[in-house]
């Protein structure tokens, strides 16, 4: 049996359980935020082994995304208590919770979505990476500036979200404007990225899916809008090959991470020059399928069934 | 003082997706259009096949069909856009939205949404 570990709006996995559906693959869909009302039973009259939806071993378990339960309790703190203890019953069932593989471990993914985590391993790998600064120090990041010409982006460590009442932002990666260093004692240097800007031809989207490689490219440069961050607005991906080298590192960086699927974002420069920025160890990829017909779907129910 | 990256925030070019044409099916365990229960995500897959089939003719930009199609994929289409759609139109529309919300949250890949 499948289990697959998400939430109610998480139309990636109903893309692949409409599959599955349609194949007639049995499969168990745990929603998080439904934990409340899940069947659920862990102790010694089982030996200590998890239930979950009345099966305690999983032949594999695809880990996507969590939520947690609305919960009706009116006092702020007593709801937060009840939240962090369903936020532990997660974390404790991940951990427990038996399969013989997953796609992939929620303590790798966790890991893996470190940013800076990231580079490090990257770097070990060999990958070229963009001049990178991450410091609350203002004249190196003054320094930083001028060394690359005033051709420098920002970008968040971790969230690009901001949500307000009733409305959200967000923060893409952008060009450091020349005001914002002149001005730099004005502002507080919190948590972020800065990278030496890469002029691109274009940009890749690398699907890993237990060592099987899927490649995109968007010319995101034939858009103004979308030249620095190609999330702007939807552009449409295509199909492409990638040397064989790079290949292999995608896959290397995959395994490294101990995670069996990574969605990895690199640049190609002017010069053909490959450029690791980030992967996404639970990034999304449906649209990719849709633009290109790349098998993405078909893998991840190869992966989990054989 | 002011966090220098707050100086690069932005509003969403894409509306929020209205999700009151789509309901959870808890018997086909994914989201489903609201009356014919068909699964949400077939639609977007009809819409984007439609699509590539008008890109695959030889046709200019100025073809209407594909023009429209086209615009139907746009993430970026403004709220008067969605008005002047029909109502299948819209529903589309409003699920490629749906799809966009995807793509947002491509910004916003943690796993872990309460984070």
């Amino acid at each position: 049996m499948i289990l697959i570990i998400t939430n109610k709006q998480d139309f990636t996995a109903d893309f692949v359980i409409d599959k599955l559906n349609n194949r007639n693959i049995p499969y168990r869909r745990f929603n998080c935020e439904d934990i409340s009302r899940t069947s659920y039973s862990f102790g010694s009259f089982n030996e200590y082994e998890f239930e979950l939806h009345k099966i305690t071993t999983f032949e594999s378990i695809w880990f996507r995304r969590t939520k947690l339960p609305d919960i009706d309790i009116s006092n702020k703190s007593e709801k937060l208590y009840i939240l962090n203890e369903y936020q532990s019953l997660l974390t404790n069932l991940f951990q427990v919770v038996k399969t013989k593989k997953w796609l992939s471990n929620p303590g790798d993914v966790y890991r893996a979505e470190n940013k800076l985590y990231q580079l490090q391993v990257a770097a070990m790998l060999k990958f070229k990476i963009p001049d990178t600064i991450v410091t609350n120090n203002r004249k190196d990041i003054t320094s930083f500036y001028y060394k690359h010409k005033k051709n420098i982006v920002i970008k968040p460590l971790f969230f690009s979200r901001i949500s307000y009442p009733g409305k959200v932002n967000f923060i893409y990666t952008n060009k450091v404007k020349e005001e914002h260093i002149t001005n730099l004692k004005k502002y507080e240097l919190t948590p972020a990225i800065f990278q030496e800007y890469i002029e691109k031809e274009y940009e890749l989207r690398v699907t890993v899916v237990d060592g099987e490689v899927f490649s995109a490219k968007v010319d995101s440069q034939s858009n103004l809008i979308t030249q620095i961050d190609w999330r702007k607005e939807r552009l449409k991906f295509e199909k492409c090959t990638i040397p064989k080298e790079l290949k292999a590192k995608c896959v290397k960086l995959v395994n490294d991470l101990g995670l069996s699927f990574g969605a990895i974002d690199i640049i190609k420069n002017k010069d053909g020059d490959y450029f690791f920025l980030e992967i996404n160890p639970n990034g999304q990829w449906a649209w990719i399928e849709f633009d290109t017909g790349l098998t993405i779907s078909d893998k991840i129910i190869e992966f989990l069934t054989i | 003082m002011r966090p220098l990256i707050l100086e690069y925030k932005e509003s969403p070019k894409n509306s929020i997706f209205d999700n009151s044409i789509i309901e959870y099916s808890d018997l086909k365990n994914l989201s489903v259009i609201k009356g014919s229960g068909d699964p949400a995500i077939n639609q977007v897959l009809m819409a984007t096949e439609t699509i590539s089939k008008a890109d695959d003719e030889p046709t200019d930009s100025d073809n209407d069909f594909s023009f429209t199609t086209r615009s139907l994929l746009d993430t970026s289409t403004e709220t008067r856009n969605l008005n002047e759609l029909s109502d299948s139109d819209q529903d589309f529309y409003s699920l490629m939205k749906l799809m966009a919300t995807e793509t947002i949250t491509e910004a916003v890949e943690p796993t872990d949404a309460d984070r």
